[in-house]
């Protein structure tokens, strides 16, 4: 008992560490929530990066080492930041109605508990934390670091030493504390990570929208995507945190969310492969959007978010460099080798695996909604394209499948195609709820740092 | 313009009773299917994957008991019946015997020599190796632990 309470309870020490963030001005602003929902993210983001650079400099990472250091600076930027106030502004557009606000606390609260409760089952565990994720968090535990020798062994190679370290460090991390891996409890971080994007989405919203706007979107984003991670077996993988950032991420570029922009982007590159791939589509979906959308996203939020995607992933392949790690995964760079004839099959076999939980329900309603509101594209804009644009990249990525896809795609597709699901949902929930006049004003507003 | 605005008021009820109703669907379907079959047993799980489709939780379990049994820096291989989870059982093992050095029995479909100089041997159930100098010295958890004697 004592040491699940110090495995959960480092999960919340990293509030600590990211506590800065929660004193940007344009954090201020969220409620007191999201501020703890953004210093949790800015936390994760901190001990990735110190594990990297410890690793690298031999340094063990300990309660010592890590947490004095990281938890004595970040106080200070906090204190020192606390003394910024940001201008008090009150959210625009209404505040919607008693029973609007009541429906979605109770559907949003009533599916944060069935994702809680069905990860603590053990309903919902991904194969993958079994095998790598958690794998390596436990044994980087053991000697206090990244061990690359370890990645580099050849019976080893199931460990993916090419996956970046934000998951598996943040597990490394509460093993550390606690004193050993507790594998059933840490699967309940997965619901942690849907809290975090519940919170800080609604919040943006609101801030931009108003609060009739966040309370109409946020029950069905919920609902969707709870729904799919227990659906595609999510728990204790990367899936959680990665739909988290990349929604966040695009929500804070395309409505204009201040620091939150790239602390996200920096943290999906850090979380996954394919994290880079949504941060890159998510760049030039805003640069489409500075012509098409509305409201447009500022330059300003363009540069923060391309520099730090590029600052994270120079930061992990680096250290693959300098550690012996592949840089590349020999199974996946036939990038012109194509099976076009496989295209139909491709699109029929992802179709069939988008059930989402919800018998391929979410999908199907966003799409209507997408195209019910078609006149207000406009203000979905750059969701709707980074959601279209990452369903068209693995249609594609699978014409490079040789194996059967029904195997292939039949395990990868629930769970690739939720950070889609995810954008759909708010581009759909944009397009019906919000109000382009509204958006403009907040847009400009809440455009700072 | 006053055509799009007719256009967006038409839909914009439907739409809204559509998605209202389907965030009930949805929120109905997700807790029918994940919530009330598992509540129960968020108390009485044993492994990460009791009620997940991954396998056999025994097989970890069996691992996770064999942790203290088996001295630190010890090589171990582990083995399951007919090795038809013998490469399951090595991952399961990397992950839960961190202070002991893993070897595989099986890795990616290839039998590993490796595995025939293991100081431990844990067999899964009735596995077994045919090697007389390998001597079981405890069974638990539906398991065996061999030891080899040198």
């Amino acid at each position: 008992m004592t040491n699940a309470f110090l495995f959960i309870g480092a999960k919340f020490l990293l509030l600590l560490f990211g506590a800065p963030a929660a004193y940007a001005p344009s954090v201020q602003q969220l409620g007191i929530t999201a501020r703890l929902a953004t210093a949790y993210i800015a936390g994760h983001l901190v001990i990735s990066v110190a594990a990297v650079a410890f690793s690298l400099m031999r340094i063990e990472m300990t309660m010592l080492t890590m947490a004095v250091p990281f938890a004595g600076f970040a106080l200070a930027c906090a204190i020192y930041l606390s003394r910024r106030r940001p201008v008090a502004i009150a959210p625009p557009g209404s505040d919607g109605t008693h029973a609007g606000a009541r429906f979605a606390q109770i559907t949003t609260v009533t599916t944060l508990a069935c994702v809680f409760v069905a990860l603590l089952a053990t309903r919902a565990t991904s194969a993958d934390y079994l095998y790598f994720w958690g794998a390596k968090a436990a044994r980087f535990a053991e000697v206090g670091r990244i061990d690359a020798a370890l990645l580099v062994t050849p019976h080893m190679i199931h460990l993916r030493g090419l996956y970046p370290p934000l998951v598996t460090i943040a597990h490394t991390w509460s093993a550390l504390v606690a004193g050993e891996m507790l594998w059933v409890e840490n699967l309940a971080s997965a619901g942690g990570w849907l809290v975090v994007g519940t919170v800080i989405l609604h919040a943006l919203l609101r801030e931009k929208y108003g609060r009739a706007t966040a309370n109409g979107i946020i029950p069905f984003w919920t609902v969707a995507i709870g729904a799919s991670l227990i659906d595609s077996f999510s728990g204790g993988s990367a899936e959680a945190p990665l739909v988290c950032f990349t929604t966040l991420g695009a929500a804070s570029l395309f409505l204009g969310g201040g620091v939150l922009t790239p602390l996200c982007f920096a943290a999906m590159v850090l979380t996954k492969v394919e994290g880079t791939m949504i941060a890159v589509l998510c760049i030039g979906a805003a640069m489409l959007a500075r012509r098409f959308a509305e409201p447009r996203p500022s330059m300003r939020q363009i540069v923060a978010a391309a520099s730090s995607t590029a600052a994270a992933y120079l930061m992990w392949w680096g250290f693959q460099r300098l550690e012996g790690l592949p840089t590349s995964d020999p199974m996946r760079q036939r990038v012109l080798d194509l099976d076009v004839s496989r295209f139909p099959a491709v699109i029929v076999t992802m179709m069939a695996n988008m059930d989402a939980g919800t018998l391929g329900l979410s999908w199907i309603v966003a799409l209507s909604v997408v195209v019910f509101c078609v006149g207000r594209w406009r203000i979905a804009f750059g969701p709707l394209l980074v959601s279209l644009s990452i369903v068209g990249f693995y249609a594609v990525y699978y014409l490079h499948e040789r194996r059967p896809l029904e195997l292939v795609m039949g395990w990868e597709v629930p769970r690739i195609t939720q950070p889609a699901l995810s954008l759909l949902v708010l581009a759909a929930g944009l397009a019906l709820h919000a109000r382009p006049q509204e958006a403009e004003t907040a847009h400009d507003v809440l455009s700072a740092p | 313009m006053p055509e799009r605005s007719r256009e967006v008021r038409i839909s914009e009820g439907a739409a809204h009773r559509l998605w209202t109703g389907a965030t009930v669907v949805l929120l109905v379907i997700a807790v029918v299917r994940f919530s009330t079959v598992s509540f129960p047993a968020t108390v009485t799980r044993a492994t990460p994957f009791d009620y997940t489709p991954l396998g056999d939780p025994g097989l970890w379990y069996f691992i996770e008991q064999s942790k203290t049994r088996v001295p630190e820096g010890a090589t171990v291989v582990v083995i399951t019946p007919g090795g038809e989870q013998d490469e399951v059982a090595y991952f399961f093992a990397v992950a839960l015997l961190t202070r002991q050095r893993v070897v595989p029995n099986r890795y990616f479909g290839a039998p590993q020599s490796e595995a025939y100089l293991a100081d431990y041997v844990l067999a899964y159930r009735d596995a077994s190796l045919d090697d007389p100098e390998l001597r079981a010295v405890e069974t638990f958890a539906g398991g065996t632990i061999i030891v080899r004697s040198r």
